[in-house]
């Protein structure tokens, strides 16, 4: 007798444990080799579940994006490419989130010198996610690579995951004009994004306050506190960088 | 002498264009009421608090750094309200034994913990996340707002090499100095507001 209730507690406290993952994470390496100074994209996939959400680089009024930490002496992550985020609004409070699958791209660096032969490429990722509830989660993802100082023949073929994953990121503008005065923003917008309905999220601080306006032409907006006039013009899904 | 009147100025300056602090009335887990004016010529911090949230536990459970800071302040005079703005039934509300449980494992000893389940202090505060914090002077003005320190995280390691806001602006106050970063970013968790 006491070693079912043993086993009970034993299966609940598991099944429990698993009900409580809110995020999982993969690393998927489109090739699986690399020379010595190479760089090669990377994917972590991640999947939120479902109702729950995690955070941009710029979270917005609460929150926290995901912190990467990697392990590992033989490379360096030269940059994370994030996807477009969406606009989320909970009691007032808004914030720049992601919800489901999101993919974002790594950018991995093989130091020169390293040896050929296997590599480990590890990382502890640290998620806040949220609901009504936040809670935090730190996930670890690996995969290895081989280091292969031989130049080989590869095809032009793009991995169908690096391709959505690349789909998923903002595009880069040309010739939109823009204008800050303190607070107040003003973007001219191109043909494409007319009559569109649109959402700025700032790279770093600030969000956008519920007043803005739009013309066609034109999309007005202020920010809640001192920002850069630099992030992403969001619309249905697909996003626009504004850089310096 | 230049020093002097270049200070007097600042303070004067920081005193006049000090907005004086929303007034509030809520009750505390006592049914006691608290009201803003209960508190006339103390130094008021309100702690807008939310238990569960990562960031709140990085400064409580994992660190002790509020209420240490509740209890260096709280015996120099200072009055600590802790005020709960999470509506009834969402993260942060707890019902009385709970909430008596968790401030025990915690060591949260504010003046008070005050119940704002319709967030109407919260919102005429501003107060966007947990921890937020605001400082009231003697005068009733409004004299900071923001986060407990610099270093937005979840992570107890980074308090010790954060900017600590709220111990800075209250030991200038209680040295009768004006405070001189009076709004900084707050980080946290989102408050639970009632839609």
């Amino acid at each position: 007798m006491r070693l079912l209730i043993l086993v009970t507690l034993l299966f609940l406290s598991s099944f429990s444990a698993i009900a409580e993952k809110l995020v999982d994470a993969e690393l998927i390496l489109p090739r699986n080799y690399a020379h010595p100074g190479q760089i090669r994209q990377i994917i972590i996939k991640v999947n939120v579940k479902k109702d729950w959400h995690i955070y941009w680089k710029n979270p917005g009024e609460s929150g926290l994006a995901p912190d990467f930490t990697w392990h590992g002496d033989q490379y360096e992550i030269k940059k994370i490419h994030w996807p477009t985020p969406s606009y989320y609004e909970n009691a007032g409070i808004i914030n720049n989130i992601y919800k489901g699958e999101v993919l974002f791209i790594a950018d991995l660096y093989i130091k020169p010198g390293t040896k050929d032969g296997k590599i480990d490429i590890k990382a502890d990722i640290d998620f806040l996610s949220c609901r009504e509830a936040c809670i935090m989660q730190s996930v670890k993802i690996s995969e290895s690579i081989m280091v292969d100082s031989n130049n080989r023949i590869e095809t032009m073929q793009i991995h169908p995951l690096l391709s959505k994953a690349m789909d998923l990121l903002p595009r880069d503008t040309s010739n939109i004009s823009k204008k800050q005065v303190e607070n107040k923003f003003t973007l001219d917008l191109p043909k494409n994004l007319y009559n569109k309905s649109l959402y700025f999220a700032f790279d770093e601080d600030g969000i956008v306050m519920k007043k803005s306006s739009q013309s066609v032409t034109k999309f007005i907006f202020e920010s809640n506190e001192k920002s850069e006039f630099t992030g992403l013009i969001i619309s249905e899904g697909q996003s626009w960088r504004i850089s310096d | 002498m230049k020093k002097l009147l270049y200070l007097l100025a600042f303070g004067l300056t920081t005193t006049l264009f000090a907005a004086p602090a929303p007034s509030f009335e809520l009750i505390d887990t006592e049914g006691k009421t608290h009201k803003s004016s209960d508190y006339k010529d103390k130094i008021i911090v309100l702690e807008f608090i939310n238990y569960a949230c990562p960031f709140v536990k990085k400064h409580y459970n994992a660190s002790d750094n509020i209420p240490n800071l509740q209890k260096t302040y709280k015996d120099k005079g200072v009055i600590w309200l802790s005020v709960c703005s999470s509506a009834k039934g969402k993260q942060g509300s707890y019902p009385l034994s709970e909430l008596k449980k968790i401030q025990t494992k915690n060591g949260a000893s504010p003046s008070a913990y005050l119940l704002d389940e319709d967030g109407s202090v919260g919102k005429a505060y501003g107060a966007r996340v947990t921890p937020h914090i605001f400082i009231i002077d003697k005068s009733g003005n409004l004299v900071y707002q923001g986060g407990i320190d610099s270093k937005k995280s979840t992570k107890a390691s980074d308090i010790e090499s954060a900017e600590p806001y709220v111990k800075n602006a209250l030991d200038e106050l209680i040295q009768g100095k004006p405070v001189s970063k009076t709004k900084t970013k707050a980080y946290g968790c989102g408050v639970k507001y009632a839609k």
